[in-house]
């Protein structure tokens, strides 16, 4: 699993771009991947977009200035790389607000996946939100990032991100609630 | 961090893991398939110079060819005295202007969507780049200062715009969307009027930080079929208020 975002921290990689590329597919693969999976929902069009990833990572590299960790960066370019994926398969144009994806793979889960997810305790609430929190709660919950990478990779204002996942939390705990059930 | 919230956490990554993303790993297969990618690049690029005059040459032959066929064709079924009117190119000109360069840099991606928002300058060149129907505030709570605008989309036909106002840690940002496909939200608080238009508020609970209370909302509205958006560290009050003092680039670009 990929560690916590820090601050700046390119100089932990090697600034040959085919050596750090290397660092980045063994620290950030799976995430990418994952994250990939997260936005697009199928497996193929996941792997696709992650080594897409990973090819702008490695042009980019160089100009890249480390205003941001290199999760934070290479998530943004997941993001981007999934709008753009998107936008292929949709054949229609990207909804727009940054933050307002509308899709997640909690909404695009086959029959199957869905009664697996009906039998967890967390992830059938996190379903059941409108599906622009699930961005944000994927992105904090699940990849560690925080609101201000969470703002950085998605273009959001961070006042934006943070609003968005407090509502988030505060209706995950109502639903909670409701059910008798608290964390 | 509370202890809430790391339960939080642990649920969800293990949920994730196990229900959404189990067997879904960046496997060595997958990273031999990225260096593969690459050296194919490095290798087009080192033959390009000698590709892309061979390519050019071969474009320009084969647009001429179908370009003097369609004009023979043309003059064939055309008015006689057609070749000669004012407005007819003459023959021996330039190439033909393909719309797509036949051999793009391999830094380009292969389609773009203009996805990757850029970045302007002022309410002015954000007009420019969205349409007449974008419109700005009039009105800033107390503090607030414009931070940052960013557009998406082609050259003067954006699909949207983010602006995005700061004051100190608080921030708030204002959507502005043409999408056909975007919606009102389904889940709201409130109704609420906006200059004569529904406006669907949101209104989070406050933020709670280092014991100062923020509160946080959102509101949705059309108008001009533009649907805006405002998210962020402001309260109910400001974001009506901000809405309600919308007005066309123009308008305050005059002021």
């Amino acid at each position: 699993m990929a560690r916590p975002a820090g601050p700046n921290d390119k100089s932990r990689y090697p600034s040959e771009p085919s050596l750090a590329l290397e660092q980045f597919m063994t620290e950030y693969g799976t995430s990418i991947l994952r994250t990939a999976y997260f936005y697009l929902g199928d497996r193929h069009l996941a792997e696709d977009v992650s080594q897409e990833v990973f090819l702008r990572a490695f042009r980019h590299w160089t100009s890249f200035r480390g205003d941001s960790s290199v999760k934070t960066w290479l998530t943004k370019i997941a993001i981007h790389a999934c709008r753009d994926k998107q936008g292929l398969k949709m054949m229609k144009e990207q909804p727009t607000d940054p933050l307002l994806m509308e899709n997640s793979v909690l909404r695009s889960v086959e029959e199957e996946a869905l009664e697996r997810l009906d039998q967890t305790t967390i992830l059938k609430f996190i379903a059941a939100l409108p599906v622009h929190y699930h961005e944000v709660i994927y992105l904090y919950y699940y990849l560690d990032l925080g609101t201000r990478d969470i703002a950085e990779a998605t273009g959001a204002p961070e006042g934006t991100v943070r609003g968005r996942l407090h509502r988030a939390r505060a209706l995950l705990g109502e639903y909670l609630a409701r059910e008798g059930l608290a964390l | 961090m509370t202890s809430q919230e790391d339960k939080l956490r642990d649920f969800v990554k293990s949920e994730a893991d196990e229900m959404l993303f189990s067997n879904l790993h960046f496997d060595s297969h997958m990273c031999e398939k990225v260096k593969q990618r690459i050296q194919h690049e490095a290798n087009l690029q080192e033959e390009s110079p000698v590709r892309r005059t061979r390519m050019r040459s071969l474009r320009w032959f084969a647009g001429t060819t179908v370009a003097a066929i369609f004009i023979g064709l043309f003059l064939f079924l055309a008015e006689p005295d057609f070749s000669n009117s004012p407005g007819s190119p003459p023959l021996d000109q330039e190439p033909p202007v393909t719309l797509m360069d036949p051999d793009p840099p391999i830094d380009d991606p292969p389609v773009n969507y203009n996805n990757e928002p850029r970045i302007l300058g002022s309410y002015e060149e954000a007009g420019q780049a969205f349409g007449d129907k974008l419109r700005v505030p009039s009105y800033l709570p107390e503090g607030y200062s414009l931070q940052q605008i960013s557009v998406t989309g082609p050259n003067e036909a954006a699909r949207a715009a983010v602006f995005s106002y700061t004051a100190g840690e608080r921030s708030f940002g204002l959507f502005a969307d043409k999408s056909a496909n975007s919606s009102m939200p389904q889940h709201f608080d409130e109704t609420v009027d906006v200059n004569g238009a529904a406006g669907y508020l949101i209104a989070g609970e406050p933020l709670q930080d280092d014991g100062l209370t923020t509160p946080n909302v959102e509101l949705h509205w059309y108008t001009d079929d533009i649907h805006f958006m405002i998210s962020g560290l402001v309260s109910a009050e400001e974001a009506l208020r901000i809405a309600r003092s919308m007005e066309p680039v123009k308008h305050i670009n005059q002021r």
